[in-house]
């Protein structure tokens, strides 16, 4: 286990204060929650993966964005505290998804070596992330052998409907040593609900 | 389980009060990051790595500084909180990336070493012992292979001036084919947020 204590300048208040500049001073009288979101992309051989784009055509397990897509909804935000890969694997027969596992349970070294990079409403906020950060070996948020969430130094805030994508850029890979793999990236963060407290 | 208490004066206020010295006084309106660098040099043979000198010459997957180089683009600055090092290898036959390993894996005389950074001629980090970026003798790790070092003192890299990492080993280590020693540094950071249209 592995405690940090932070300054008082809080991810709620990280949340409230982004979205007040944005003119969108309700958020504070929403549902504050946990929000996660993601989504899973197959390993096909591409070499760029596009998390999030197109979400809303993506349907549980493979996503939980619904149809809002990459945008959060009215009254929704997520401020992104920590991330994580995961390798998930298809079943032939059945087609059913299972043995998740992280990225270094991979057939070879091309997920460790990729770069992840994130960007609200054609913002970059986050460039060139490495994947090998991920690792429990290279992540300084790892509080165990098996642990690859890796923990952000700055939360970044995602308001509600404004595009968000991640981008993952990975080294060329024989697509048949991937087959029936992909990949699912995950953000997870404090966040709000929409709480109308009206009727419609 | 280890506890980390950080006070008021966080590593953000280290970034903007370093670059407010410089009269780099736009930095608190960058958007606010993650920044992670990385260099690879080969292992072959030599007895020091000079990481991000030149790495304007190396791209993906071999460096993430693009064409800025060794230096950090205007807008953008970044704390380095922890360091750690990586053996990546190439197989030739297969074409593909091998599994990454801990530096000790694959030569635990690669650790016998010294560290340093120089960041606009000045050293900033001196003669700081190889050993402590392995599980064994790392303050800092939380679990058995883990290697990444985190700073007692963090260091801030503003904007527009070269830095270099360093990292001495002994004579007569030997080369590993088509393999690669990375570095990487991490840490708080902005990256520029220009609020305007090109």
């Amino acid at each position: 286990m592995r405690e940090i204590i932070t300054n008082r300048f809080t991810p709620q208040d990280k949340n409230i204060a982004v979205n007040n500049r944005f003119g969108n001073s309700g958020i504070k009288k929403q549902q504050g929650s946990s929000v996660l979101k993601y989504d899973t992309l197959p390993l096909d051989g591409r070499t760029t993966l596009n998390f999030f784009e197109g979400a809303a055509a993506r349907n549980f397990p493979l996503s939980n964005c619904g149809s809002d897509g990459n945008k959060l909804g009215v009254g929704n935000t997520l401020v992104v505290e920590r991330i994580y890969l995961t390798l998930i694997q298809q079943n032939i027969e059945d087609t059913l998804f299972g043995n998740p596992n992280p990225i270094n349970f991979s057939p070879d070294g091309t997920l460790s070596m990729g770069e992840l990079n994130f960007s609200i409403a054609n913002s970059t906020v986050l460039k060139n992330f490495p994947t090998l950060s991920l690792l429990p070996n290279y992540n300084y948020s790892a509080g165990a052998t098996n642990d690859n969430v890796y923990l952000l130094d700055t939360n970044i805030v995602i308001p509600p409907l404004l595009e968000y994508i991640a981008q993952l850029r990975l080294p060329a890979y024989n697509a048949l040593d991937y087959k029936n793999l992909f990949l699912r990236l995950t953000i997870e963060g404090s966040g709000s609900l929409i709480a109308p407290r009206t009727t419609f | 389980m280890q506890e980390f208490n950080i006070t008021n004066f966080t590593p953000q206020d280290k970034i903007v009060g370093v670059n407010n010295k410089f009269g780099n006084t736009g930095i608190k309106n960058q958007q606010g990051s993650t920044v992670v660098l990385y260099d690879t040099l080969p292992l072959d043979g030599r007895n020091e790595f000079r990481f991000f000198e030149g790495s304007s010459q190396r791209n993906f997957p071999f460096s993430n500084t693009g064409s800025d180089g060794n230096k950090l683009g205007v807008g953008s600055s970044m704390i380095i909180a922890r360091a750690y090092f990586t053996i990546v290898q190439f197989d030739t036959e297969l074409n593909t990336w091998l599994q990454v390993s801990n530096v000790e894996g694959i030569d635990d005389a690669l650790n016998i070493a010294e560290f340093g950074f120089e960041l606009a001629n000045s050293t900033i980090l001196k003669q700081y012992s190889g050993l402590d970026f392995t599980s064994q003798f790392n303050k800092t790790t939380n679990h058995d292979n883990q290697v990444v070092l985190q700073w007692d003192t963090q260091l801030n890299i503003p904007p527009l001036l070269e830095f270099v990492a360093t990292w001495r080993v002994q004579q007569g280590l030997a080369p590993l084919e088509n393999g690669y020693l990375r570095l990487t540094i991490e840490g708080t950071g902005a990256i520029i947020a220009p609020r305007t249209t090109f």
